[in-house]
């Protein structure tokens, strides 16, 4: 039963038009509240993502039942976790100890973690790449990036 | 309108604006010489970097990117086999084979040249097409505008994918995007969740960078190869000037490829790599001898790069007279002019006609630059890009997409903003729904509301205001036809495909 609710309902057109339907419900609801004038067209463009998203779970549905392989959603399901498992990290890293060390260490980190394992090559690259974007947005653009922790700590107005 | 073009030639002229055409060039070349970034990917990442220049000096720098990053794809559908950009596949079909037998220089200075060619002709047609076409759609009111909004819309969606459902759902993903934020009438809150950064609505580059640049990268770190095969880029021997003589005899397909490019362009949803596979068939079609054609003849690398370059600021004409992107880079340089605070549509050409002409003589300049740095010395420096391994590109991707976002507003809730449509966008592709109609929706939700709002005020909320006028029928017809036409194209279709299999089943 399991299985075959699985294979039914789990092609990613039934799971995206479902995710779809939420989705739309929930913003309806956030509509409810607002002036008719306001809620015109979201209410048009929601009713329509919703009649939208019943079309393609019919989709999904007629695809399990056609039994047409499903649609392979990721590519390399272990790549994409680690993918944005070190993006995130990444972004987190730049809040808290900045653009360029996170930057430096983001680039190694994800050479060798996906499986590119030349140290000489990796920190010249690295290191290229930094200056570079110390020189272009820093320097010539001017760019202000949360500010570095080392160089906080470094000056001695660092909070850890 | 040749007034308004020769008036725009001076600002075109000036020191910065030709500086930031030639970086633009550079900048498309290199980009899209990277197989699974392309010319989208290099304008949404590049597009921020533009905020803080001068309209036309940051129009200069896209048109650049625009024809520098399509003849960029055909680099490493040459030398790899892997187009660059999709509108690169038919360059490969020739291309490679040319490559394969130490021919990789002689096919890069067609593809140039080619390209070159395209280029300057659509630049051309724009110049000619887009100021009648915008004066037409001076007489258009709120209700016709809010139809053509609608028009733009529901050709992108259906035109473009595979799949009429997915596209129109993913014209609806940009439409709710763009109604986030404070409403501008009622002062009411949409879609803001308490969030003060939402409070003026989510800025299109962080939309543009994170559905078009995160599944890319994301796709370099999932393929389990490090790098990419690279064939015959030591042999790229001999100057581009020597080469353009032995050419000269592709003069009947530049013209075909041309006018096809032009035609295609100019349709919503279509794009570059249609208009290539259209010119290679008919070039095929019309050539001596078509077998020699997909084993490494070089009319047929002429062929494919004529039209997809061809395609590129004809595409622009509908993007800038109507709103309606031919391409989704088209769409994207639209968010850059909406950046710089201009509304496509027949008011630009009234508003900002130095900016808007000027940017057709922009996208003719750096046409014709490709020949200056797409010739032999400069493709070797590019080929070299390709030598850098898979992961240490998506990382370097990735900051630059950072950096983009967070340069808007110096924030970082833009960035987790940027990270979370990347995400819409990675499901998106992996469901097989198209980028473009998002990008689109979020370009013309507001415009879209604005003016049905406008004509529901003119009427007093009579709704008949919108399929009453003339001009407003005339566009629910294209609207119809554009719903109808996958319907009527399937059939047809399926007839020849029965007829096909009748005649082959008879004995």
């Amino acid at each position: 039963m399991n299985s075959e609710w699985r294979r039914r309902f789990g092609n990613p057109d039934a799971v995206g038009g479902l995710v779809t339907i939420g989705v739309c419900l929930f913003l309806e609801w956030q509509t409810l509240e607002l002036p008719a004038t306001s809620a015109i067209f979201p209410q048009m463009v929601l009713g329509l993502a919703s009649i939208l998203g019943v079309l393609m779970i019919a989709q999904g549905l007629a695809k399990s039942r056609a039994g047409d392989a499903p649609l392979r959603f990721f590519k390399n399901r272990r790549r994409f976790l680690i993918a944005c498992g070190m993006t995130g990290v990444y972004v987190a890293g730049i809040n808290t100890i900045g653009f360029y060390t996170s930057t430096a260490i983001l680039v190694p980190a994800v050479s060798v973690v996906f499986g590119y394992r030349k140290p000489l090559a990796i920190a010249i690259s690295t290191a290229v790449f930094i200056a570079g974007m110390a020189l272009i947005f820093g320097a010539a653009m001017n760019y202000q990036f949360p500010p570095e922790l080392l160089l906080r700590l470094i000056r001695g107005t660092g909070h850890v | 309108m040749f007034d308004a073009l020769i008036e725009a030639l001076p600002a075109v002229l000036q020191t910065a604006n030709l500086v930031s055409i030639v970086v633009g060039v550079v900048m498309g070349i290199f980009v899209g010489a990277m197989p699974g970034l392309g010319a989208t990917m290099a304008i949404s990442v590049l597009i921020p970097f533009t905020f803080g220049l001068d309209p036309l000096v940051a129009l200069g720098m896209m048109a650049g990117i625009y024809n520098g990053a399509m003849y960029g794809g055909s680099i490493s559908a040459v030398l790899l086999r892997i187009p660059g950009t999709p509108a690169a596949v038919a360059t490969s079909f020739d291309g490679y084979p040319m490559a394969m037998s130490g021919r990789a220089g002689e096919a890069l200075h067609v593809a140039v040249v080619s390209s070159a060619i395209g280029g300057m002709v659509s630049a051309l047609s724009l110049m000619l097409l887009a100021p009648p076409l915008a004066r037409i759609t001076l007489a258009f009111g709120p209700p016709e505008v809010f139809w053509v909004a609608v028009f733009g819309l529901a050709s992108i969606a259906l035109l473009m994918g595979k799949d009429p459902v997915k596209g129109l759902l993913s014209a609806c993903i940009g439409l709710i995007v763009s109604l986030a934020g404070v409403d501008n009438i009622t002062g009411y809150d949409r879609f803001t969740f308490g969030y003060l950064e939402l409070a003026e609505g989510v800025n299109i580059v962080v939309l543009l960078v994170g559905l078009y640049a995160l599944p890319p990268a994301f796709g370099l770190l999932e393929d389990a190869d490090l790098k990419m095969a690279v064939v015959g880029s030591r042999k790229l021997a001999g100057s581009l000037l020597s080469s353009i003589p032995k050419m000269l005899g592709y003069w009947k397909t530049w013209v075909r490829g041309s006018l096809i490019g032009i035609f295609v362009g100019i349709l919503p949803g279509a794009g570059g790599s249609l208009a290539a596979f259209l010119s290679y068939n008919e070039g095929k079609r019309a050539a001596k001898d078509p077998d020699s054609w997909g084993q490494g003849n070089p009319e047929g690398v002429a062929a494919a790069e004529v039209a997809n370059n061809a395609d590129t600021a004809a595409a622009m004409i509908p993007a800038l007279t109507l709103g309606i992107p031919g391409t989704p880079v088209a769409a994207l340089v639209l968010g850059g002019l909406l950046i710089h605070g201009m509304q496509p549509g027949p008011m630009l050409f009234r508003e900002h006609p130095q900016v808007v002409y000027g940017f057709m003589i922009q996208l003719f300049i750096s046409a014709a630059l490709l020949l200056a740095f797409g010739g032999t010395l400069a493709t070797r420096i590019f080929a070299k890009v390709l030598h850098l391994p898979r992961p240490i590109l998506a990382a370097m991707v990735l900051s630059l997409m950072v950096v983009g976002v967070y340069a808007i507003n110096t924030r970082m809730f833009d960035v987790y903003l940027m990270f979370g449509f990347g995400l819409v966008g990675y499901a998106m592709e992996r469901l097989g729904m198209p980028l473009a109609p998002a990008v689109l929706g979020l370009i013309l939700g507001e415009y879209a509301e604005f003016n049905l709002r406008l004509s529901l005020r003119m009427s007093r909320s009579d709704w008949s205001i919108l399929w009453t006028r003339p001009i407003c029928l005339v566009i629910i017809a294209l609207i119809a036809a554009v719903f109808l036409w996958p319907l009527i194209g399937g059939r047809l279709a399926r007839r020849k495909a029965a007829r096909r299999n009748h005649a082959g089943g008879q004995p």
